[in-house]
């Protein structure tokens, strides 16, 4: 069965289609198309235990460190780098966490603004587009969803909180609700088509008013408030496209309903929206995703891990508290837990050319800070699962000395997805690509 | 789903003031005498009780001077900045509660409000991601659906069976003007009946009034609260707000929400143009039932108590935090502000001093009083030696705490920020920070002392961490005790920088002085100035804070009544001219 994304045009089109579908094949090009790649980051929060996280050896010849040794069946898979700087975030307003997480994917200084950190100067968000984003204004127009953002327990919309973003002050939020992304996702309409059709004409004009009611009004607002109001603009042509197939469904995980506020629901929340995401994917229902644990500067107790003191307090003690440094070995161990889960549930998908999906995705999994209690942002944590059909050179362990600008490494990561870029970000701290050979 | 905004942490909005003094007062953070270092760093006298104030976005900063000088003319009305402010989650909600009478919140699942600052409803942070837009598609198919379902016979003047392009034009007009708070243009009719014809044409009627209802609660003018002032009318560079515009303005001030009949029969009229005719709508609005959420939602963000929902606690540490009692600690502040706004004399002092609270039986046992039964909350009066206002509530001590332990930190810095509007310069960059754990037989108190002892933090902590010992008595879930890992509780202090310095015992003396303190009453008028205008203040606020603060001291620090003063102001009559 093969699925040629341009027949997505009707309403519910895709629904037969892919009722019939073989899942969990991915949902994708026959053997004569490409298999397309899909690019995945995944956060977690408030820094890392560098000596208990950073393998031992060096290039192919590596030994799991204890923080690690959950991702031991992908071992051959994986690409983990020493030695990544985020230098930009040496530069601009905010504090130290802000930073990490504003900069993290953009590269650039945050904007001036009314949010007081930690340290340093207030700020706003972001002042430019996240990597994700640069490589979504490539591809996104080729799937229904041009990429999709999920959360785990975010909870806020601060500068602590996003990490992507589609230009400066505008972040995007994260879906942090599973029943509400399934929805989504997934849900489908049952009726008639001439319904259907009706449904879909009433849903085009009402967005085209919508579309022609913003452009008024920016054309005669204030230049700062059209700036606004022409995100809005871009963000209902967006969805305007995600009409198009809304009743596309194949082979959804089962959502079960959680309290979203009880800390003891994070581990379950996590495997559900892991289980969406890689249902998403393998519905080629978009080609770049993220997942964002907590938010920057995160302060939740674990008490599945019987953590009781928060994360954020934990991140801050000395390292001669051994208590607390085996602490956030275990809580970091646990999020490298989690990310092997979404390696396996990836590596469940076959993919039209018998490989899997893990083996056509690039999954990152980055944090804000290296060091929790210096507040340092370098050497970053960086892991990088998958083999990107055959683009990866995975199974080592690559350390840069000197240390290379983070910024290198968004540059490198757009060119492995076919984005065609030689600097991104603030240029200052842009040296061009970092190469991963 | 409730979700709160953001947890409790070393944040706040950054007096700009403050910030200026910074270089000449404390170096790279608060170094240098305490004394000294405290009265500069605060960049407020005790005598002129005037502090130093937050930033205004990207506006010049204000300075102290300018804010507050004796001598600036208030003569030509000066409004400050008008950013276009898109509906937030609260007045979503209810403003399709009041025009399609729908009572289910659906902006409760919307992306929260993205935040810059304290309050959720800053303008320039609210813009509008796919998230959201699709949430609003959605919401919008969902509510013309219920709507038209329901009850269209209340919005529709003809049977949807017996529906004719007269009904359409003339359902067009009437529930258009109430969706975009205004008369509708005969362009926008005739685009509306375009996109009505479009969809009757091959379906029904009905289906063609649904894309109507749809369109507009998608569209920039309802989902925007758009203003341009009346330019004939100019006063220098301000032009006073059309009719309209006032009646949204006063309604989504007090009501969180469009405005009702009564306002928009007012701006038909034009009887919303004199102050006299402004305060008079706003004392009838704050009488209403409308009001009670709408002014909850300023407190909710001020006290940071939307952070609750979220809030997590060490099971071991606290045994008594149970999910019940979590929920509970919130109803009870709620409660305790709707008495305090409503019931009672309304007055600041009595927000911060008062005994009474409203307990259940679970609330009743962790405060130690007897004879309260059931899960109703009952009015109950606590013991005045023990608890004092709001700030000694279960929930504030619970927020303002860390999950195994109390925080003198949170609490001082809180003082400081929220009510004092003195906000502490952040640690120095390269300052390595290292809480004291939770260790057995060494009190809270003690271990934080240590603060003292290094230099880079005593210069701060010591503005933060002695008004937060005055909260010792109440643990990291606001239980009142008398002991500390064996320690007897020293809950004593002294009160430096602020006009109402000296001594206290405890938290309930701690409060008894900042309850008088001017310093706390002029911050809260800023902190209402904020949130009413969804901005910091600039040098362009001079007048219209001037005024407000002193309204508020002349009516005894009644709160009502500095909300009334509020639509009294140069920024809320006026708005600059708009430039595309």
């Amino acid at each position: 069965m093969t699925w040629d994304i341009r027949r997505r045009s009707l309403l519910g089109a895709g629904a037969s289609l892919l009722a019939s579908s073989l899942l969990p094949r991915a949902v994708l090009a026959d053997g004569g198309t490409p298999v397309p790649k899909r690019l995945i980051i995944v956060f977690s929060a408030n820094g890392t235990i560098y000596n208990q996280w950073l393998p031992q050896g060096s290039g192919t010849t590596y030994t799991l460190s204890p923080i690690l040794t959950p991702l031991a069946p992908f071992k051959d898979r994986l690409l983990i780098l020493d030695g990544v700087n985020v230098k930009s975030a040496s530069s601009g307003p905010g504090d130290d966490h802000m930073k990490g997480m504003g900069h993290m994917l953009t590269g650039i200084e945050l904007l001036p603004g009314d949010t007081q950190g930690g340290a340093g100067t207030p700020a706003g968000f972001a002042g430019g587009i996240s990597i994700d984003q640069r490589i979504v204004a490539d591809i996104g127009g080729l799937t229904r969803f041009p990429s999709l953002e999920f959360g785990v327990m975010v909870q806020n919309s601060d500068v602590w909180s996003r990490m992507i973003y589609a230009g400066p002050n505008q972040p995007l939020p994260p879906m942090e609700d599973p029943v509400a992304a399934f929805s989504r996702l997934f849900a489908t309409a049952q009726m008639s088509s001439q319904a259907a059709a009706t449904l879909l004409k009433r849903r085009q004009s009402v967005l085209d008013f919508a579309q022609a009611s913003l452009g008024s009004l920016a054309s005669r607002v204030a230049s700062d408030d059209a700036v606004r109001v022409q995100q809005h603009q871009a963000s209902v042509a967006a969805i305007e496209k995600q009409l198009i197939g809304q009743s596309a469904s194949c082979m959804p995980p089962t959502v079960p309903t959680l309290s979203l506020t009880d800390i003891n629901n994070y581990p379950a929340i996590a495997k559900v929206q892991m289980d969406l995401l890689v249902a998403a994917l393998a519905c080629d229902q978009t080609r770049i995703a993220s997942l964002q644990f907590s938010h920057s500067v995160s302060d939740i107790p674990m008490p599945w891990l019987n953590i009781g003191t928060g994360h954020h307090t934990l991140s801050h003690t000395p390292d001669t508290d051994a208590v607390s440094q085996a602490s956030l070995v275990s809580i970091n161990t646990w999020y490298a837990t989690q990310f092997a889960y979404l390696l396996q549930g990836l590596d469940a998908v076959m993919e039209s050319d018998g490989t899997t999906l893990l083996d056509n995705c690039m999954v990152i999994w980055i944090n804000e800070l290296s060091k929790g209690n210096v507040h340092s942002h370098q050497p970053l944590p960086v892991v990088i699962a998958g083999k990107l059909g055959g683009a990866l050179n995975t199974g080592r362990v690559l350390s840069f000395s000197p240390q290379q600008p983070h910024n290198n490494l968004l540059v490198t990561v757009a060119n492995l997805m076919g984005t065609n870029i030689t600097t991104f970000g603030d240029p200052t701290f842009c040296t061009g690509p970092l190469s991963l050979a | 789903m409730k979700r709160a905004k953001r947890t409790p942490r070393t944040k706040h909005r950054i007096g700009l003031a403050a910030l200026l003094l910074l270089p000449i007062a404390i170096g790279a953070a608060c170094v240098g005498s305490v004394g000294s270092g405290t009265s500069q760093l605060l960049g407020a006298s005790a005598s002129s009780g005037q502090s130093p104030l937050a930033p205004a976005g990207q506006q010049a900063p204000a300075s102290d001077a300018a804010l507050d000088s004796e001598s600036a003319q208030c003569g030509t009305p000066s409004p400050g900045a008008a950013p276009l402010r898109r509906l937030t989650q609260s007045e979503y909600n209810n403003t399709v509660r009041d025009l399609l009478g729908d009572t289910t919140h659906p902006a409760d699942q919307f992306p929260p409000d993205q935040q810059i600052g304290d309050f959720t409803n800053t303008a320039v942070a609210l813009t509008v991601p796919p998230l959201l837009a699709q949430a609003y598609q959605t919401t919008a198919e969902q509510l013309a659906t219920t709507a038209l379902s329901t009850h269209a016979s209340t919005l529709v003047p003809c049977a949807l069976t017996a529906g004719t392009d007269a009904c359409a034009q003339s359902f067009i007009q009437t529930f258009g003007k109430q969706a975009y708070r205004r008369p509708l243009t005969t362009t926008e009719q005739g685009a509306l009946f375009a996109l009505y014809q479009t969809n009757s044409a091959d379906a029904t009627f009905s289906n063609g009034i649904q894309a109507v209802i749809e369109a507009i609660l998608q569209s920039g003018d309802f989902l925007y609260r758009v203003e341009f002032g009346d330019a004939s009318q100019a006063q220098g560079a301000a032009l006073p707000l059309t009719p309209y515009e006032m009646a949204s303005r006063i309604s989504y001030f007090l009501w969180d929400s469009m405005p009702d009949a009564a306002l928009f029969a007012a701006a038909d009229a034009n009887q919303l143009t004199t102050k006299e005719q402004v305060a008079t709508q706003a004392r009838r609005l704050l009488q209403s039932p409308n009001a009670q959420p709408a002014v909850q939602q300023f407190f909710q963000e001020w006290l940071t108590e939307n952070e609750l929902p979220t809030v997590s606690k060490d099971p071991t540490t606290y045994p008594a935090f149970t999910s019940t009692l979590h929920s509970s600690m919130q109803n009870e502040t709620n409660a305790f502000i709707n008495w305090v706004m409503w019931a009672s004399d309304h007055r600041l002092p009595t927000l911060l001093t008062s005994p009474v609270s409203f307990l259940n039986s679970e609330l009743a046992s962790v405060y130690g009083v007897s004879g309260v039964t059931g899960t109703a909350l009952q009015q109950v009066q606590l013991d005045p030696t023990k608890r004092s206002g709001i700030l000694t509530q279960l929930s504030m001590m619970t927020i303002l705490g860390k999950p195994d332990r109390s925080s003198p930190v949170l609490r001082g810095k809180f003082v400081r920020d929220e009510l004092l509007c003195q906000p502490i310069p952040p640690p120095p960059q390269n300052l390595v920070i290292t809480p004291p754990m939770v260790t057995p037989g060494v009190s809270t108190r003690e271990a934080f002392v240590m603060h003292e002892a290094v230099a880079e933090c005593k210069s701060c902590h010591t503005l933060m961490d002695p008004i937060g010992f005055g909260f010792e008595n109440y643990d990291g879930i606001g239980q009142f005790r008398t002991v500390d890992q064996g320690q007897p509780i020293d809950a004593t202090g002294t009160l430096t920088g602020t006009d109402v310095d000296g001594p206290f015992n405890n938290a309930i003396d701690l409060i008894k002085r900042l309850a008088t303190s001017q310093q706390v009453s002029d911050c809260f008028a800023t902190e209402w100035f904020r949130y009413a205008f969804g901005r910091g203040e600039s040098t362009d606020d001079t007048c219209s804070l001037q005024s407000l603060k002193s309204a508020f001291t002349s009516n005894q620090f009644d709160i009502q009544e500095l909300l009334v003063a509020v639509t009294q102001t140069d920024a809320f009559r006026y708005r600059p001219e708009v430039t595309p």
